[in-house]
């Protein structure tokens, strides 16, 4: 009798236990799930680059909508290859990017990769905006010449993306139908101010030759270069604009702009590079510009088969050079710098990636890669690579210039030009404007 | 209605009344727990939804504000309206539109909020198109999507909606602002901002929730979620109070109940309301009610379980009994009970097993007694045996006594006829003391007849005693021992009878002066009918009435035999039915 109460309280006991830990059971095994694997993933955070933790890479460079396509492409083929590493792209023109980039680097904002202009590669070397590429980027397969720029006290801070020349686009098939006849590589200065002449008589009204370059900066550098007047800048940081030389070219574009052979300051002010409509070769508008030898497959895809490349015209040097197109860095306020870099890596080295980005930012500065490129070029590539093979030879040594000075080539030498393409100063003024304003520059 | 508890087996009721009030009990713990949870969690819901809704819709607030501030500032920027008033020559123009350009290129990169601004004027210099600030002609401006709401204000904000640029269609709530200068209307600036930041802040830390921004006039600006259309909720919120606060929407279609929290603030004119699926907040609660519900189950089933074997040990004694009860049977196999029982069952058993053998006792005398009685019958009918016939006989005798002249048999043969009228006396085992009397002195006057002067007798009785009941024929085998035995060697014999009350008795008492009982059994056995008839007398006494009344013979001191008769006082015979 007593036992058999016993073992019925005991019954009920274990019945009743064995519910309450059924209920349990979900919560505490949930609270050991979440426990067990919340240190692993903090400690895998902190030792060492997880190799799965998701991580979203913010990107940003300029360019057509060629280049834009063929990146986002490549970003696309990262990610499946990494699918932990996603990408916030931001890409636009060139118009205000070194605007926008240099207010996010100033709100500490800046992307974790940015493409830079071996321009301002200088500046953000010695700011200290950039890090260090080693070890994740292997410089080994890239041309000394071009993979040196990007370097600063014996470190790599930013990989050459691809090399360009700095050249000529004219409207080929325009020039046909009105029967001027075309530049040729190795052309020279005098050549092109005659070519201009000479087609005055054919160019119906609304058309003209060339852009005004009266007051561009890059143009009169190909003009100085060529006329044995070295650098407009010194590498070591000095205005070195000679001043007949300079006027004589910006009086040689005002006499253009008289004759009706480049167009009025307003049309020309309205030229936007590339753009389908307000690119003004691409509209019909102007017969010539200047071009870097990897941009032909942008026109041509605004007009097919329409445009070709030319040396830029020389007097007693060479006009053109190479140049590394762009650079690719790394920003100091990357929370992702191991991946990033590890991107980069990928994007100047692999295989892949240079298949996908072709030549849109110039032959690629990997060797290797280029070689490969090369091999099975389109029509179009091989005409970019003809102008950088003619330039090649005896083409001006590019530098990336001294630090410092790319306010002055933004906005002092720019103000300068519309000045002079609107007609307010003479070469002269313009000459002695330039000189005052460098003055806040010397070093 | 008869009481079940009265109907029904004792076990199904037992099993059935405690499970029903285990899972009432259960079921109305379950349902309270249920209601008043859900109850509590729809106003916490509420309420820290509306918190939730205040803080974002504060933060909402303050970047929408910025815009407002940012687009107030820029408009009445000095650049901004001289470019605007187009009074300057090609090359100011050319180099205003740079610095404003420049300028809200720069609000454009600082505020990462900002996707691009665009400025309507008259005869703009278009900007490139991939920039992130654009001139416009303001004859485009009637196209856009905020030119409706520009109409009536100087400023308003436009929905949400696609804005399609060089990085593709992006989502974009639009600020657009009149510039006047002099009360002139120069131009629209747009200030886009990314739509998907506000949806971020909107969603805030908890993904999956209903919520609108709705603007001043309740018209919907974003949703994000699936939240209930437009008309469904605009009735709800009272726009012109700035006070947030919920309402529990009774839905009708698919999507049933909704809670609706809506934040209103004094210093905002934006609405934020989320839609809550009312099974979504409840559905914890239910998950709780179903949870007590589940152990509820189990318990039921459990205390089912113990009920069934607690009914079962409480009602198997009880069963046991009643089939023991059932298959009882006079003398039959009797069913055992359990002997283990300790406490009440064991009572009720132990008791019910005294009462089977107080039963059985009882059974057993009475069956004795029975069979006494109707031994007693039975030879009252063989002493009865054709009485009438006898009778009859005896009439036919006695008139050939007389006709043969013999006086004296002829009254032996009436006495006789007299003794055998009262011995039938229709059949009745009881007679008056008178009617015994009378047989008994027909009896003596045949024996003096025999005898002679010999043989006499004495009979004392009082006249009220006459008129009770007797057995009948109980004095005759005394008195014919008594003259048969007693008398045997002598010649003469006294018999004297008494009749008297002793106590609530009838006590008579049969003195004789023979040779008493030694003699009597030394000699000749006894004469068959004369012991025969004593212990009939014994018999039918004992029968009838037991202890303490019987017959007691002894020697009297004086000779002869003593027979005492002891009998209850009878005023009237007793009927059939008492024996």
């Amino acid at each position: 009798m007593i036992k058999w109460k016993r073992s019925l309280s005991l019954l009920a006991a274990t019945a009743l236990i064995g519910i309450l830990a059924a209920c349990g059971g979900n919560g505490e095994t949930k609270n050991s799930a979440d426990s067990a694997g919340k240190p692993a993933n903090n400690t895998s955070t902190e030792q060492q680059a997880p190799s799965d933790e998701p991580v979203k890479l913010r990107i940003m460079w300029w360019g057509s909508q060629p280049r834009h396509e063929a990146t986002l492409a490549a970003l696309d083929l990262y990610t499946k290859n990494n699918p932990n590493i996603t990408f916030e792209p931001e890409y636009s023109g060139m118009d205000g990017y070194l605007d926008k980039l240099s207010t996010q680097a100033a709100a500490k904002n800046a992307p974790d990769i940015v493409q830079l202009d071996p321009g301002w590669i200088p500046d953000w070397m010695s700011r200290g905006q950039l890090l260090d590429l080693a070890p994740e980027v292997d410089v080994s397969k890239f041309d000394e010449k071009l993979v040196s720029a990007g370097q600063l006290d014996g470190k790599q801070y930013a990989m050459p993306l691809g090399s360009v020349a700095f050249g000529m686009v004219y409207d080929k098939a325009a020039m046909d139908k009105l029967g001027i006849e075309n530049p040729q590589n190795g052309w020279t200065w005098d050549e092109f101010f005659a070519l201009a002449k000479e087609s005055k008589s054919k160019l119906p009204k609304g058309q003209y030759f060339s852009l005004d370059y009266g007051g561009n900066y890059f143009m009169y550098s190909a003009y100085q270069y060529a006329k044995g007047k070295g650098q407009v800048i010194t590498d070591e940081g000095h205005f070195n604009v000679d001043q007949a030389t300079f006027v004589e070219w910006a009086a040689q574009f005002e006499e253009l702009r008289k004759e009706g052979l480049v167009p009025p300051a307003d049309v020309n002010a309205s030229d936007k590079e590339h753009d389908p409509q307000m690119d003004l070769m691409a509209a019909g508008k102007v017969l010539m510009r200047y071009s870097f030898s990897n941009n032909l497959g942008t026109w041509d895809s605004i007009k097919p088969g329409a445009y070709a490349l030319v040396t830029m015209p020389r007097a007693e040097e060479a006009g053109g050079w190479l140049k590394p197109s762009m650079f690719l860095g790394v920003t100091n306020n990357s929370k992702h710098a191991v991946e990033a870099k590890k991107f980069v890596d990928w994007f100047v080295n692999s295989q892949e990636a240079g298949d996908i980005l072709q030549t849109f930012r110039g032959l690629p500065a990997n060797k290797e890669i280029a070689t490969a490129l090369e091999a099975n070029m389109s029509d179009l590539d091989k005409v970019g690579l003809g102008l950088l093979r003619a330039t090649e030879p005896d083409g001006q040594k590019w530098s990336a210039g001294a630090g410092g000075w790319t306010n002055f080539i933004d906005k002092d030498w720019v103000l300068v030009r519309d000045q002079l393409m609107f007609g307010k100063v003479s070469p002269e003024q313009a000459f002695e404007q330039l000189k005052e304003a460098s003055q806040s520059y010397e070093k | 209605m008869t009481n079940p508890f009265k109907k029904f087996r004792i076990d199904r009721l037992f099993f059935n009344s405690y499970a029903t009030v285990l899972i009432i009990v259960i079921a109305v713990t379950a349902w309270t727990s249920y209601s008043n949870s859900s109850k509590a969690l729809v106003q916490t819901t509420s309420h820290y939804q509306q918190q939730l809704l205040d803080e974002l819709n504060n933060e909402i607030t303050t970047r929408l504000v910025m815009i407002e501030q940012i687009s107030l500032s820029s408009s009445r920027d000095n650049e901004m309206t001289h470019y605007l008033l187009n009074r300057q020559d090609e090359f100011e123009r050319h180099r205003s539109r740079v610095g404003v350009e420049s300028a809200l290129g720069n609000l454009t990169y600082a505020i990462p909020l900002i996707q691009g601004i665009d400025l309507y004027m008259n005869n703009p210099i278009p900007s490139e198109r991939q920039s992130y600030i654009q001139f416009r002609d303001i004859n485009d401006l009637t196209r856009q999507v905020y030119a409706q709401c520009l109409d009536k204000n100087d400023f308003c904000w436009s929905k949400e909606y696609n804005l399609s640029s060089q990085q593709g269609e992006i989502p974009v709530l639009s600020f657009a602002r009149k510039i006047v200068y002099n009360d002139d209307y120069l131009g629209t600036l747009v200030i886009h901002i990314k739509a998907n930041e506000i949806r971020r802040l909107l969603t805030g830390n908890t993904a999956g929730s209903n919520r609108i921004l709705a603007d001043s006039e309740g018209q919907q600006i974003m949703k994000i979620g699936d939240p209930l259309e437009q008309n469904n909720w605009s009735q709800w919120v009272d726009l012109k109070s700035d006070k947030s606060g919920y309402v529990h929407i009774k839905g009708t279609g698919p999507s049933g109940n909704t809670l609706l929290v809506y934040s209103r603030m004094d210093n905002s004119i934006w609405t934020l309301i989320e839609f809550t699926s009312w099974n979504e907040i409840t559905s914890s609660s239910l998950k709780l009610a179903e949870w007590i519900g589940l152990i509820g189950l189990a318990a039921v089933l459990l205390v089912l379980f113990l009920t069934l074997l607690i009914s079962r040990q409480f009602t198997k004694p009880i069963k046991q009994l009643v089939t023991a009860m059932r298959q009882y049977s006079l003398g039959g196999e009797k069913v055992d009970l359990p002997s283990d029982y300790q406490n009440e069952f064991g009572y009720l058993f132990a008791g019910y097993r005294k009462q089977n053998e107080r039963i059985d006792e009882l059974y057993i005398s009475l069956e004795r007694r029975h069979e006494q009685q109707k031994k007693a019958e039975i030879e009252a009918l063989q002493a009865n045996i054709n009485p009438h016939f006898l009778y009859n006989m005896l009439d036919q005798l006695n008139w050939m006594a007389i006709e043969a002249g013999q006086e004296e048999l002829s009254r032996i043969l009436e006495l006789m006829g007299r003794m055998f009228r009262i011995g039938l006396s229709n059949g009745n085992s009881f007679i008056k003391i008178s009617d015994e009397l009378l047989h008994i002195q027909c009896y003596l006057e045949i024996q003096q007849l025999r005898w002679g002067d010999g043989l006499n007798y004495v009979i004392e009785t009082e006249p009220e005693l006459e008129e009770l009941f007797v057995p009948k024929l109980i004095l005759q085998p005394f008195v014919e021992n008594s003259i048969v035995h007693g008398f045997n060697k002598l010649d003469s014999g006294i018999i004297s009878i008494l009749m008297e009350q002793s106590g609530n008795a009838l006590r008579v008492v049969i003195d004789d002066n023979g040779s008493g009982l030694r003699q009597a059994e030394d000699k000749q056995p006894r004469r068959h009918t004369g012991g025969y008839g004593i212990r009939n007398v014994r018999e039918r006494i004992a029968g009838y009435f037991g202890e303490p009344f019987g017959v007691t013979l002894k020697e009297r001191e004086e000779g002869g035999t003593r027979v005492e008769i002891m009998l209850p006082l009878l005023t009237e015979p007793p009927s059939k039915a008492d024996f």
